[in-house]
């Protein structure tokens, strides 16, 4: 019974070092974080930067339903490193524009679906709803 | 039981009794957020409340927390630098109105210098922040000063730690006189600096500055006057030399447009040849549905009269006030879309 019971613990912990080892091979040490909601008005109150919270929550909606990416992550540096830029012409037309980096899954048919580094660019015209393009920047 | 024992209980049933009404008769706003326009807010708040018995409790706690505050609902309103484009009120069914107008100063500490003695350009302010250049007597700042011995002194850059309308204000300005900065750290209300020392608030800023040589920070003016920092003159667009005065503030806003229905804009950097290149607006936010009615009565009360009364003081701290009839009466009427909790608008 006892030789049962440590046969069963030494393959819990193989297989919780595998999932551990796999994490950190898939992440490469890359800070994530799931403390982000997805929301506008929690996004606020948790105190994300307001200049870049509409383009967040576009972001994970363009995620969502594009038909090449599974899934998206933010990176724990992903407010501090976001870019906002801002130009209003002659016939003050605003052009807003937002650079974000996080990680994303590409859909694909393979088995590994590593996660890769993507720039985000929200483009703001006049005031109106972001418009979202993704540039896959490297393949882990 | 004792006539005393008696009394005192009569005296606790009374208080109890009438203390609804107490409170009703001094009803208290709540607001918090920027603290550029804390130093006017205060002054409308006193004068509001001895004119209408009503207590106007606004925190000065930055940006960002206000507009968290407001969006948590837990003040009648909260005003920010940090504009916000309509798609983003929609989110949070927020109006915004702008409240007031001032500059931003760069101030500074150094021995022998007073206000108005050395001139930066906006590339070289950049570099400052950026820390390319680290020391006052730098060739940079010294070709732009031929006739002042600068000290050979470590340039000590002080920023906002906080969110801060201010800082998005200053960084907007870094953004367009500086490509590098623009494409590295652009417009923000808070970022990982360069370089530099970390205050919270205005206030923090100019204390900073104050205690530290070699410092260099920036504030809303008022502080720089009220903690008599030493200011800096900025080339402007127009290639002309410009002290941060209530004159120059208000050329620069001359160039102002309300074609948003945000009120949004940014009045960095605009032409006029006395411009300064550094001006901010703090809008008030509060929300647009399911509202407390009479909160919501008193807070529009109350921003009704600061359009129509504020004028005055803003001009005595040397802000520039909302007062232009057009602007006035089109925020009256966005005031009209506020409403109560069963839908009703709360202003006739």
């Amino acid at each position: 019974m006892k030789r049962i019971l440590s046969t069963v613990a030494l393959l819990l912990s193989c297989l919780g070092m595998l999932t551990l080892g796999s994490n950190l091979a898939w992440s490469k040490g890359a800070a994530v974080t799931t403390q982000y909601s997805k929301d506008f008005r929690n996004l606020i109150i948790q105190g994300e930067r307001p200049e870049i919270v509409a383009c967040m929550v576009a972001a994970n909606q363009f995620f969502k339903k594009s038909p090449d990416f599974e899934e998206m992550r933010w990176l724990d540096s992903t407010s501090n490193s976001a870019i906002m830029n801002e130009n209003e012409n002659d016939s003050h037309l605003l052009i807003r524009t937002i650079t974000l980096k996080a990680e994303a899954i590409m859909n694909s048919k393979t088995f590994f679906k590593p996660w890769v580094k993507v720039d985000i660019q929200c483009r703001q015209v006049d005031e109106g709803p972001a418009q979202i393009s993704v540039q896959v920047i490297e393949q882990k | 039981m004792g006539v005393h024992r008696r009394l005192s209980q009569a005296l606790i049933t009374l208080l109890c009794a009438v203390s609804p009404f107490l409170a009703q008769a001094n009803p208290e706003i709540s607001g918090a957020g920027a603290t550029f326009p804390l130093p006017v807010i205060k002054v409308w708040a006193e004068q509001y409340q001895s004119l209408k018995n009503i207590t106007v409790n606004y925190q000065g706690i930055g940006s960002a927390e206000g507009i968290k505050r407001i969006t948590a609902r837990s003040v009648d309103f909260g005003v920010t630098d940090i504009g916000l484009t309509q798609s983003e009120l929609i989110h949070d069914d927020l109006l915004q109105f702008p409240l007031v107008v001032g500059g931003i100063t760069p101030v500074i500490n150094l021995p022998g210098i007073s206000s108005g003695q050395i001139t930066l350009s906006g590339p070289v302010l950049a570099d400052i922040y950026l820390g390319k250049i680290t020391r006052w007597d730098d060739r940079q700042i010294q070709l732009l000063n031929p006739k002042l011995t600068l000290p050979n002194l470590p340039i000590a850059v002080i920023h906002r730690k906080d969110g801060s309308g201010t800082s998005f204000n200053f960084t907007a300005y870094l953004s367009k006189v500086s490509p590098v900065w623009n494409s590295t750290l652009g417009i923000a209300s808070s970022l990982l600096w360069p370089v530099g020392i970390e205050a919270v608030g205005n206030e923090g800023i100019a204390k900073q500055v104050l205690s530290q040589e070699g410092a260099i920070g920036y504030v809303e003016y008022f502080y720089a006057q009220q903690f008599q920092l030493t200011t800096l003159n900025l080339i402007n667009s127009a290639g002309k030399v410009v002290a941060p005065t209530p004159d120059s503030f208000e050329q620069d806003y001359q160039h102002s447009h309300w074609h948003h229905s945000s009120f949004y804009q940014s009045l960095i950097d605009l032409p006029g040849a006395n411009s300064w290149p550094i001006v901010g607006i703090s809008y008030v936010l509060i929300h647009r549905d399911r509202n407390d009615r009479e909160d919501a009565i008193q807070t529009l009360y109350f921003l009704d009269w600061v359009y129509r009364n504020g004028a005055a003081a803003a001009k005595d701290l040397a802000y520039i006030p909302v007062s232009d009839p057009e602007l006035i009466k089109l925020i009256s009427n966005a005031m009209k879309q506020v409403k109560d909790g069963q839908g009703n608008p709360v202003l006739k």
